[in-house]
C-alpha cells in the first residue's frame, strides 16, 4: 500500500490553490495535515482499521477535507490527494457521469463529506465507483529498453496464416486480425541485458500493431540503397514473395507493373 | 507498390489514437508512479504530473468548491 505523504499533500494544495510549493509548506499545519495523511492506515499490530482501499481512500478523503490542515482550499485538496491516492495504488479515478458539465455531484459529496455529513460506509461505496483498476500493462517491446542498439528490422518473409492464428514453429499466436500474410522481421539488437537474448522475431500484420515502425525501417533503408529504392524493393520482392491467385513467386513483370501502379498514383 | 504504400494508409489510421496524453500515456504514468513509489523510488515528478492531470479532469469540481 502506497500511503501519501506530506510532500504529496504539498503538491497536491499547490496545485489546488494555484500557488506556489514554498508558499504551501509555510501555510500548512503539518500536524494537522500528517494526522490526515495517517488516518487510512490506522489500526493496531497486524490489524488494519480499514483494510479495504475504497474505506481508506474514503477515510482520506473525509481526513483531509474536515482537518483544515490549510488556511483555504482543504476540499480541492482532499478530492486531488484522494485521485493521487487512488493512482498511487494502480487505479484510475472515474469522474461521476453526472459531474458533466459543472462537476456537480463531486463538488457536493466534497462538501458534504468536509461538514462529516457524509457516513463512511455510503461515502466508501460512492468512491469505489471512481476506481478502476488499471487493465495489465501490455508486454515489454525489447527494443524500447535503453542501453541497447537497435537495428532496423530486416525482412525475411511472409507467413500466411489461418483461422486468425499464426504458426511460428511450436509457437501459435491467436486472434491475428489483418492483411494475410504476415510480415516476418528479425531485428538485431546490441548488447545484453538480465540475460535475454539479442533479437526479437517480429511477426508483423498490417492493421495490427508493428507494421508502420518496420515499414518505415525498410524505406529507409531503401532511401539509402545505392541503386535506389526501386532496385532495393526489387531486390526485396522479386522471387521471394508469393504473389497473385496461384501463390507463384513474384515476376519481375509484375514488380514492374505494380511499381508502376504505385507511382502513379 | 503495395508492400511500400498500402500498409502506411492502414498503419497510420490504426496510430492516430495513440498520442501523448492518451489513456494509454496516462496508465503508463500510473503504473510507473506505483511501481516506483512502491520500490521506495523517488515519484516527485510523477506526482506533480498526476496531480496536473487529476486537476485538469476534476476542473470543474474543483472551480465549484472554490467558491
Amino acid at each position: 500500500m502506497n500511503y501519501l505523504t506530506l510532500d504529496d499533500f504539498y503538491e497536491a494544495a499547490a496545485e489546488a490553490l494555484g500557488i506556489d510549493l514554498a508558499t504551501v509548506r509555510a501555510m500548512t499545519n503539518d500536524t494537522l495535515a500528517g494526522s490526515a495523511l495517517a488516518a487510512p492506515a490506522a489500526g493496531f499490530g497486524d490489524h488494519e482499521q480499514y483494510p479495504e482501499f475504497p474505506v481508506k481512500t474514503a477515510v482520506l478523503l473525509q481526513a483531509v477535507a474536515s482537518n483544515h490542515a490549510l488556511p483555504d482550499g482543504n476540499k480541492r485538496t482532499a478530492l486531488l490527494c484522494a485521485v493521487l491516492f487512488a493512482n498511487l495504488n494502480g487505479y484510475r479515478w472515474l469522474e461521476p457521469d453526472a459531474d458533466d458539465p459543472d462537476g456537480d455531484e463531486t463538488a457536493e459529496v466534497v462538501e458534504a463529506v468536509a461538514t462529516r455529513a457524509v457516513p463512511l460506509a455510503a461515502l466508501s461505496a460512492w468512491v469505489e465507483n471512481r476506481l478502476a483498476p488499471l487493465p495489465p500493462a501490455p508486454p515489454e517491446i525489447l527494443a524500447s529498453r535503453p542501453s541497447l542498439v537497435v537495428y532496423p528490422a530486416e525482412y525475411i518473409g511472409d507467413l500466411a496464416y489461418t483461422d486468425n492464428a499464426v504458426e511460428l514453429g511450436e509457437l501459435i499466436i491467436r486472434d491475428v486480425h489483418g492483411y494475410n500474410p504476415a510480415g516476418v522481421y528479425v531485428r538485431r539488437i546490441s548488447g545484453k541485458t538480465d540475460g535475454i537474448s539479442v533479437a526479437e522475431i517480429i511477426i508483423s500484420v498490417v492493421g495490427d500493431g508493428y507494421a508502420q515502425e518496420e515499414l518505415d525501417a525498410e524505406n529507409a533503408e531503401a532511401a539509402r540503397y545505392p541503386l535506389g529504392p526501386k532496385e532495393f524493393w526489387r531486390s526485396r520482392l522479386v522471387g521471394r514473395i508469393t504473389y497473385g491467385p496461384d501463390g507463384h513467386p513474384m515476376t519481375n513483370e509484375e514488380f514492374e507493373a505494380d511499381w508502376a501502379e504505385s507511382e502513379g498514383g | 507498390m503495395s508492400r511500400k504504400a498500402a500498409p502506411v494508409e492502414a498503419e497510420q489510421e490504426a496510430r492516430e489514437v495513440d498520442v501523448p496524453g492518451s489513456p494509454a500515456s496516462e496508465d503508463d504514468l500510473i503504473r510507473r508512479a506505483t511501481a516506483d513509489r512502491g520500490a521506495g523510488r523517488d515519484t516527485g515528478r510523477q506526482v506533480e504530473e498526476l496531480v496536473q492531470l487529476a486537476a485538469k479532469r476534476n476542473k470543474a469540481a474543483l472551480d465549484r468548491l472554490a467558491k
